[in-house]
C-alpha cells in the first residue's frame, strides 16, 4: 500500500514531503496548510498527503508512530521529520536548516 | 501496583502526565526512564518501580517505542514537539490513543530517590513528555467518521463526499466560496464546516441572511450605524461586518441583496474597509466571505439582477451541495442520525423505521431535502408512540404533500386549494376530475388547463395519470424522468375521497385486484370497511365483483385511471 510513496520518493528528482496525517484527530485539521502552501516555497517540491493509519509499518521505518508527522525527502534520502503540530516559521526554517529551501 | 503519584521526595513531585527520560552517561545513548506515571507504566504491563531507571528502549510495547523515538528527536535537535498523537494497543490488547508534548530541558537534575542514579549524570539534559490520555475522544471521532458525520454533515454518497472533499480542500484557505443548492439541503452547515477548518476557526462566524431584513435595515445590519444615524437609531450599532472582523461573514442567499447594498459589498471586499450607516470614518476589516444562494448566479448576472463585478469577487471557489433525491444511499444513514437527535431530546431511545416506512421515504422527491426529513421524522416520532414507526405512521404527511403539486409547497397555494374545494364540479359519470369555480389564474398555477368560460369555468388537468404523484416534476418522483420509475413509485395511492367511489370505479378496482378486496381498498385508497360500506350502499356483493374481474379484463377501461385526488370538501354531505 505504501509502495507508491516509496516510489515518489526515489524516483523524484527534487524535494518530497510526506505529510503523515489522521482525519479523525482535530489538531490535523490544524495541520492542512502545510499542503497548500509548502509548494508556494520551492517549485519542485512534491507534497504527498496519506493517512497514517494507511501507511504505518511504512511510517515505522522512519521511526514515526503516530501523527501528524511531516517528513522531507532529498533525493530518496530522509532530510527531515518533524512530528506533531507546528507553525509555518518553524517549518520553513527547517527547511532553510537543511538546505531544502535555497532555490528561492 | 505501588503508587507513585505520591511525591517521592517532598522537595520533587512526580507529575501525573509526565515522563522524564535521561541519556545515559555511558556514551551508550540510551534513554533511561527518570520518572513515569502508573498508568502509563500500566499500558506496557508494568509498574513504575519495575521499569524506572532502565533504558527506555528496553521496553517493550508500542508507546514505549513511540516515548524512545521522540525523545531521540528531541534530545538530537532541541525542538519541541506539541500534540503529537500516538495510537496503539496496551498491554491488556485495549485500544489506546495518547498526545504527547515533548520537550528538551538543559539543567534537569535528578530526583533523590532517582533510581537513573547509577547511570545518569547527577544533573543535565532530559527530556520532558507531557502524556494526555485521549483514547476516548479519539474512539467517538472514529465512530462519527466511521458513519459518516463530517462537521455536521451526513453522509456518505459520493456527492457529499466530494463535498467533504471541498471543504477539507478550501476550508484552509483565504479565499472567498459561493455554495449553492437547493433549499434545506445544508449550505449553512457546509459554511460553518470551511469556518472551522480555517485558520480562523477560534474567530467569530457571523451569519446573515439577505433576505430577512429591508434594503435599509441590512445595510445598518450589514455595516452598522451611527447614533441618529436614521430614526430609531437611538445608539451607534456594530454591524456584523466588524463583528466578523477576524473570523469569516456567511452572507446566506446573497442572490437576494438589493443593488445597492451589492456596491456596498463590493467596495467592502475590495478595499477591506467599511463605512457605518450616518458615519464619516472608514474602518479596516478582515473577514473571510463565504455566500450561500438556492439560485444560479449566473443567471442573475445575465439578467442584471447581480453584479457581474461583484459577482467574479466572490466566486473564486464553488461548492454544490446536492439535493436530498442525487445522494444515493444517504437516506437511511440520515435517519438513523436524525432519529437519535429526536430520541435525545425526547428521552426515547432506539426509535427505528420498518423497511416499508424506508422504502416510502426512498421513494419521494424530497422538494425540502434534508430540513424537509428531519421535520418529517420529528412529527411522526412524537406522533408514534412504540418504538417502531411503520409506513402508516407517514399517512397524514402523504395526504398533505398530496394536495401541493409540484413547486407549489406554499401554505398560500394549499390555502387556495382549500378555499377553492367547496365549488369543485365533478363532471357526471366522468372519471376526469375535477373542475374549480371561479378560480382560473390560480387554478393554472395548479398545473389546471381552462377549458370553459362565463363565471364558472370547467378545468380539465393537463396532465392525467393514473399515479398523479409519480411525475418526475411532482414529489414523489425519482427525478430520473422515467416515467416507468414513477409508477413503481406509489405502490400505495393515499386516500380517496369516498365519495368518488362509484360502482364503475369499485368493479374496475376488483379487477384489477384480482377480487381480493384488500387489494382493491388498497388500490382504491380506502379503508377496507369504507369499501364494503359502499358496496352495500350501492347494492353490489363481492361475488359479483370477483366475476366482474373475469368479464372486465379485456376492456381498455379497465387500465383507465382512478379518479385523482383531491382536498376535503367541507361542508359536503358523506355518502
Amino acid at each position: 500500500m505504501s509502495d507508491e510513496i516509496e516510489q515518489l520518493i526515489h524516483s523524484h528528482t527534487g524535494v518530497v514531503v510526506v505529510q503523515l496525517t489522521e482525519p479523525v484527530l482535530e489538531v490535523e485539521q490544524q495541520m492542512e496548510w502545510v499542503a497548500l502552501e509548502i509548494r508556494e516555497w520551492r517549485a519542485d517540491i512534491s507534497v504527498v498527503r496519506a493517512a497514517f493509519s494507511l501507511h504505518r509499518e511504512w511510517a515505522r521505518r522512519y521511526r514515526v508512530h503516530g501523527s501528524p508527522c511531516t517528513l522531507v525527502f532529498n533525493q530518496g534520502d530522509l532530510r527531515l521529520r518533524v512530528k506533531g503540530r507546528f507553525g509555518r516559521e518553524r517549518l520553513r526554517s527547517l527547511l532553510e536548516r537543511a538546505g531544502l529551501l535555497e532555490l528561492r | 501496583m505501588a503508587d507513585h503519584s505520591e511525591p517521592i521526595h517532598p522537595m520533587v513531585p512526580t507529575y501525573s502526565d509526565l515522563v522524564v527520560l535521561v541519556p545515559a552517561c555511558d556514551g551508550s545513548r540510551l534513554l533511561l526512564i527518570e520518572q513515569i506515571p502508573p498508568w502509563v507504566a500500566e499500558w506496557v504491563g508494568k509498574t513504575p518501580r519495575e521499569i524506572e531507571g532502565k533504558p527506555i528502549n528496553g521496553v517493550s510495547g508500542e508507546i514505549a517505542e513511540a516515548l524512545a523515538a521522540v525523545a531521540d528527536d528531541v534530545l538530537a535537535d532541541g525542538q519541541p514537539i506539541e500534540d503529537y498523537c500516538v495510537e496503539f494497543r496496551d498491554a491488556a490488547g485495549g485500544e489506546r490513543a495518547v498526545l504527547l508534548s515533548a520537550q528538551r530541558v538543559e539543567d534537569y537534575r535528578l530526583s533523590p530517590a532517582s533510581r537513573a542514579r547509577e547511570r545518569a549524570n547527577e544533573s543535565g539534559q532530559a527530556v520532558l513528555i507531557r502524556l494526555q490520555d485521549v483514547s476516548e475522544s479519539v474512539r467517538q471521532r472514529r465512530r462519527s467518521v466511521g458513519i459518516g458525520i463530517f462537521h455536521g454533515l451526513v453522509g456518505r454518497s459520493k456527492a457529499m463526499l466530494e463535498v467533504f472533499y471541498k471543504i477539507e480542500v478550501y476550508g484552509p484557505t483565504e479565499a472567498s466560496v459561493i455554495i449553492t443548492g437547493e433549499t434545506g439541503t445544508g449550505k449553512e452547515l457546509v459554511a460553518r464546516a470551511l469556518h472551522e477548518r480555517s485558520p480562523r476557526h477560534d474567530k467569530p462566524f457571523v451569519a446573515v441572511n439577505c433576505t430577512a431584513l429591508s434594503e435599509e435595515l441590512f445595510e445598518s445590519e450589514l455595516f452598522g450605524h451611527e447614533r441618529g444615524a436614521f430614526t430609531g437609531a437611538l445608539r451607534s450599532h456594530k454591524g456584523r461586518f466588524e463583528r466578523a472582523d477576524k473570523g469569516t461573514l456567511f452572507l446566506d442567499e446573497i442572490g437576494d441583496m438589493s443593488s445597492r447594498t451589492q456596491a456596498k459589498l463590493l467596495r467592502t471586499l475590495e478595499q477591506g474597509v467599511i463605512e457605518r450607516v450616518g458615519g464619516e470614518k472608514e474602518q479596516r476589516v478582515d473577514v473571510r466571505i463565504l455566500a450561500a444562494t438556492n439560485m444560479s448566479l449566473e443567471q442573475m448576472v445575465a439578467v442584471r439582477r447581480f453584479r457581474a463585478d461583484l459577482y467574479h469577487r466572490l466566486l473564486v471557489f464553488r461548492i454544490h451541495v446536492p439535493p436530498l433525491r442525487a445522494r444515493e444511499g444517504d437516506l437511511p444513514l440520515l435517519v438513523e442520525h436524525y432519529l437519535d437527535l429526536i430520541g435525545q431530546r425526547y428521552g426515547r431511545r432506539d426509535v427505528r423505521l420498518t423497511p416499508d416506512a424506508m422504502r416510502l421515504l426512498s421513494e419521494y422527491h424530497w422538494p425540502g431535502n434534508v430540513r424537509e426529513l428531519r421535520n418529517v421524522l420529528e412529527r411522526v416520532y412524537v406522533e408514534t408512540r412504540g418504538q417502531v414507526i411503520g409506513r402508516n405512521a407517514f399517512n397524514e404527511w402523504i395526504r398533505e404533500r398530496d394536495y401541493l403539486l409540484a413547486g407549489g409547497w406554499n401554505l398560500e397555494r394549499l390555502e387556495s386549494q382549500r378555499t377553492a374545494a367547496p365549488v369543485i364540479i365533478t363532471p357526471a359519470g366522468s372519471d376526469e376530475p375535477m373542475g374549480i369555480a371561479g378560480q382560473g389564474s390560480r387554478a393554472s398555477d395548479m398545473g389546471f388547463g381552462i377549458s370553459g368560460s362565463s363565471d364558472v369555468q370547467t378545468l380539465s388537468p393537463i396532465r392525467h395519470t393514473p399515479y398523479p404523484l409519480a411525475f418526475p416534476s411532482q414529489p414523489f418522483a425519482r427525478g430520473n424522468g422515467s416515467t416507468i420509475d414513477a409508477v413503481y413509485s406509489v405502490e400505495h395511492p393515499p386516500l380517496r375521497r369516498p365519495r368518488q367511489l362509484t360502482e364503475e370505479i369499485i368493479r374496475r378496482a376488483f379487477a384489477d385486484a384480482a377480487g381480493n378486496a384488500t387489494h382493491a381498498a388498497r388500490l382504491l385508497g380506502v379503508h377496507k370497511a369504507t369499501l364494503y360500506r359502499h358496496m352495500k350502499a350501492l347494492g353490489l356483493n363481492r361475488k359479483d365483483l370477483e366475476t366482474t374481474r373475469l368479464s372486465n379484463t379485456s376492456d381498455p377501461k379497465t387500465h383507465a385511471p382512478y379518479p385523482e385526488s383531491q382536498p376535503p370538501t367541507p361542508g359536503e354531505p358523506k355518502p
